[in-house]
């Protein structure tokens, strides 16, 4: 800990000083007596004044938690000398937030002492977190010398985004080969049934139509269409993002994001993620719980990084977009190098559907005739953008803060049901 | 609010001063005042400087008062040393604003070190003047003791102040 004396000190041995020196000239005892105790203080007060030697040690209870709950991380503090007077700050991330104030503290502490001082935080919003940043002062108990010190015992917290509310999400218009939840069109072993089709050498008896049979004079077996399970990719915007005061489109985007995935994991289908933006990151459709973590980890990590290189989806591996996945993209449609990226994989033959997060609610309308007028452009702009989507057949829906996520899926599925798809 | 406290108790040795005095109130209580107001402004501005010149300051008026009285030791003298230590204190603690709040029960406990130490203070003073009245020994032993015990304290104060700054 570093230590420095207080102004007071200073003070304190100046006007004993000043006091004795002028009782010697005045011969007066009245000064005297006002300087001793000044000199008295300040000689007590660095007799007095060791080192605390206080340490601490920050216990976090979890290292993972998710936006809007609590969490409760322990400071435990003791000193072999004792402290008359502590006093302790818990620096906190842009993120995190202290309730009541809790996160700065005042105590006292005797010699050996040891006290566990738990602290109420609440997390804000998602992303990864190095918690422990600690600013320590202590004082000698006439206040004349200050020890001070900041301590590094950081710990990383990952906060996981609060899954948007979903109930039904995009059905993929192909699936896989492995088993799964969807029914495909394909012809199979399955429970849905599909056609009829005379029997051949090496279909099983039980498949046997005896109705259809009896009517043709031959055998006839019923075909199913098997449920099967698909491949989608959860595709995130990071070029550029719309922020208000406490949300952006980006925190908007990732919540939503984390549903889907969680959502299609459970369905057993192969799940990927491309983070496509300034910094690209990317992972491989896999099933599991294990993927899970996995594309929640990037997720937390994902953030909008400057960048003016041109980018297009020929530095996405080819891994990672399988051919007849579901890409559920997730974007504010606010750079070109993003809305060029999503017609691209249209034009490559993906299932593609858009959810757009408006950026619209985070833009305020400036004052007077022309700055309305803008506005008013920047709006058809981006009608005018949506209908080239629509246009090129990639179903869009619209989402904000004060809209349902729900409602946004439901205009998608609406569109891929009237619209139909042309297979490249 | 300490450091208005911290005025209104430098104020009363400055009223005694400029009430008590013989001769030329006007300049005990302009000295007096001027300490006040320093003090003031060092707390407001974050100046440790003008605080202690501002207890200086209402220091000189009270020598005035004991130079200008009728000879004799002021027996008043450890009430006015409780009082500029008392000043001292609370105007100290207003300059520094503290890091992290504090407990009802921890302010108490900071405001019952500041009182213990201005009571310390009226006793040190009372036993300073009680040691100058006794005559322990003849005048001129008692003044080279005095000079003695000043350079000695001083040096002390030096010396530990650059022990203490020095670099760990």
């Amino acid at each position: 800990m570093n230590r420095r004396p207080t102004p007071k000190l200073g003070g304190y041995a100046g006007l004993a000083a000043l006091g004795l020196f002028g009782a010697l000239v005045a011969e007066r005892p009245e000064l005297v007596a006002l300087a001793a105790p000044f000199a008295v203080l300040a000689a007590l007060g660095l007799v007095l004044a060791r080192p605390p030697q206080a340490a601490v040690e920050l216990e976090l209870e979890a290292e993972r938690v998710f936006e809007g709950e609590e969490l409760e991380p322990v400071l435990a503090v003791e000193s072999r000398t004792g402290v008359a007077d502590l006093e302790l700050v818990l620096l906190l991330p842009h993120g995190l937030a202290a309730v009541d104030g809790g996160n700065a503290m005042t105590l006292r502490l005797g010699p050996g002492e040891r006290r566990e001082l738990p602290v109420k935080l609440t997390v804000d919003r998602w992303g990864g977190y190095l918690l422990g940043d600690l600013v320590l002062r202590a004082r000698d108990p006439l206040g004349l010398v200050h020890w001070e010190a900041r301590l590094d015992r950081r710990r990383p917290l990952k906060a996981y985004p609060r899954p948007a509310r979903v109930d039904e999400l995009l059905q993929p218009a192909q699936t896989q080969v492995f088993s799964g939840n969807y029914v495909s069109r394909e012809r199979g072993e399955g429970i849905e049934f599909a056609d009829l089709r005379p029997f051949a050498p090496g279909d099983r008896v039980r498949r046997v139509n005896w109705r259809a049979s009896a009517r043709r004079g031959e055998l006839w077996v019923n075909e199913y269409h098997p449920e099967r399970n698909a491949d989608v990719v959860v595709f995130l915007d990071t070029f550029a993002e719309a922020a208000g005061e406490r949300e952006s489109t980006l925190d908007l985007s990732v919540r939503a994001a984390s549903a889907f995935v969680g959502h299609y994991l459970r369905h057993k289908d192969r799940v990927g993620f491309v983070a496509f933006g300034g910094r690209l990151n990317w992972l491989q459709p896999r099933t599991g719980v294990a993927q899970l973590y996995r594309i929640v980890d990037a997720l937390v990590d994902a953030e909008i990084v400057l960048n003016y290189a041109w980018s297009d989806v020929d530095v996405i591996p080819r891994h990672t977009l399988p051919p007849r996945s579901l890409v559920v993209a997730l974007s504010p449609l606010l750079d070109d190098r993003a809305v060029s990226a999503l017609l691209d994989l249209r034009g490559r033959g993906f299932d593609l559907a858009l959810v757009e997060v408006s950026p619209v609610p985070f833009v305020e309308p400036g004052h007077g005739e022309r700055a309305e007028l803008a506005h008013r452009l920047w709006l058809l702009q981006r009608d005018a953008l949506r209908a080239r989507f629509e246009r090129a057949g990639v179903a869009v829906g619209t989402w904000d803060a004060d809209t349902s996520l729900v409602g946004a899926l439901e205009e998608v599925r609406s569109f891929r049901r009237s619209a139909g798809r042309a297979h490249a | 609010m300490r450091a208005l406290a911290a005025a209104a108790v430098l104020a009363a040795p400055v009223v005694y001063s400029a009430v008590a005095t013989p001769r030329a109130p006007g300049l005990v209580a302009g000295l007096g005042i001027a300490g006040v107001a320093l003090l003031i402004l060092g707390a407001a501005v974050g100046a440790s400087d003008f605080v202690a010149g501002g207890i200086a300051l209402a220091g000189t008026a009270y020598l005035l008062l004991v130079l200008f009285g009728e000879g004799g030791v002021d027996l008043r003298a450890p009430l006015v040393a409780g009082a500029l230590v008392l000043a001292a204190e609370l105007a100290y603690s207003a300059l520094e604003p503290p890091l992290a709040p504090a407990a009802p029960a921890f302010r108490a406990l900071r405001a019952g070190r500041v009182a213990l130490t201005a009571l310390g203070a009226v006793a040190v003073a009372g036993l300073v003047l009680l040691a100058s009245v006794a005559e322990l020994g003849s005048p001129a032993v008692l003044e080279a003791v005095g000079i003695v015990a000043a350079v000695a304290a001083l040096g002390l104060l030096a010396l530990l102040a650059r022990r203490l700054t020095s670099p760990l």
